[in-house]
């Protein structure tokens, strides 16, 4: 890695222009000036205001799904030869101030892939969330072997290594456990960093419901046993 | 009777797939693993039906007909789960064409 390393943040976002103007700034002012938004095919400007708040945009001609848009924003990444990739909510969850602390343990060497952890500190995190990620913590653990506080969190970090070992599949909310599978047939190392997250009324309707939750586990067992 | 070969016939035809889809690296060896013992179980079943009717009272199936019923069920669900994993691998093969076409746009396509 050279002595300034080549750092990325990864925004996937859908229908988020009134949010990116804030987390662009925020970004910004932490000292990190290469972003990339990837615009899940939104039907407002999401596209237009990142590159206004000077984002490179990638945009998806159709919506594709959170993983989906983030395997691009990770491709991009490769394509540039990042060192460092932060993944970072659109939605204003993510405070931009944990990023130094998210990509510390890559910058050590002790890690290849950092968690972004909103359990690790109190959070105002809804009861049904924690709900939804006790039993997403636990189908994790029985469908890739890993235990870990947070499997659901979007605020991730790689570095090249993990970068290049790890390509996303699956479009939707399934991509969370497929990580954990995927560090752990490429026996990469990874580290848990608490981050402060923030729940208000946009955030709240943002993510998987129920639903889409059954689904996700639903896909996740059928490809588990038939793939 | 038929049904004593058919569904052996098929078993085996379906334990064979199975060491299709590990040579090609579309299983693990632990789902090989797993699918064998299921195909195998059902092929034995199926060859030997007395067997069948010892472990349906066992866990509570009376009939013959109903242990029919039930295994018809469970080809159904494989069909089910093998058409979702169809479907997926279409949305990927979609997802990648979105994909590439979208970093085309901005001059970083392959």
């Amino acid at each position: 890695m050279a002595s300034k390393p080549n750092v990325w943040i990864v925004i996937p976002a859908y229908n988020e222009a009134s949010k990116l103007a804030a987390i662009l700034e925020g970004i910004r002012a932490v000292g990190f000036d290469q972003v990339v938004v990837v615009d899940d095919g939104s039907v407002d400007n999401t596209a237009a205001k990142a590159r206004e708040y000077g984002a490179v945009v990638v945009r998806h001609a159709i919506n594709r799904g959170a993983g989906a848009a983030t395997e691009t924003g990770l491709e991009y990444a490769r394509r540039v030869q990042a060192d460092i990739v932060v993944t970072f909510d659109g939605d204003g969850q993510h405070l931009f101030a944990d990023i130094p602390a998210m990509i510390k343990p890559l910058l050590e060497h002790t890690a290849d892939v950092v968690i972004g952890s909103r359990f690790l500190t109190p959070n105002p995190v809804p009861t049904l969330n924690r709900f939804y990620n006790r039993v997403a913590i636990w189908l994790t653990f029985a469908l890739a072997g890993m235990w870990v506080s947070d499997s659901q969190s979007g605020m991730r970090a790689f570095n090249a290594k993990a970068l290049q070992a790890i390509h996303f599949e699956s479009s939707g909310y399934d991509f969370a456990s497929e990580l954990f599978a995927k560090m752990k047939v490429t026996k990469l190392r990874h580290a848990e960093v608490p981050i402060s997250v923030v729940y208000d009324s946009y955030g709240r309707g943002k993510g998987q419901n129920f639903v889409q939750g059954a689904e996700t586990v639903f896909r996740l067992i059928i490809k588990s046993l038939m793939r | 009777m038929v049904i004593h070969l058919l569904v052996p016939i098929f078993a085996l035809f379906m334990i064979l797939r199975q060491f299709s889809y590990y040579s090609h690296h579309e299983r693990t060896w632990k789902e090989l693993l797993f699918w064998l013992v299921f195909w195998g179980v059902v092929g034995f079943f199926g060859y030997e039906p007395s067997y069948l009717s010892n472990f349906s009272h066992l866990i509570g199936i009376r009939t013959g007909s109903n242990a029919l019923f039930l295994f018809s069920i469970l080809v159904l669900l494989y069909g089910f789960g093998r058409l979702t994993i169809i479907v997926d691998e279409l949305e990927n093969k979609l997802t990648q064409m979105v994909r590439e076409d979208a970093l085309r746009q901005i001059g970083m396509g392959r």
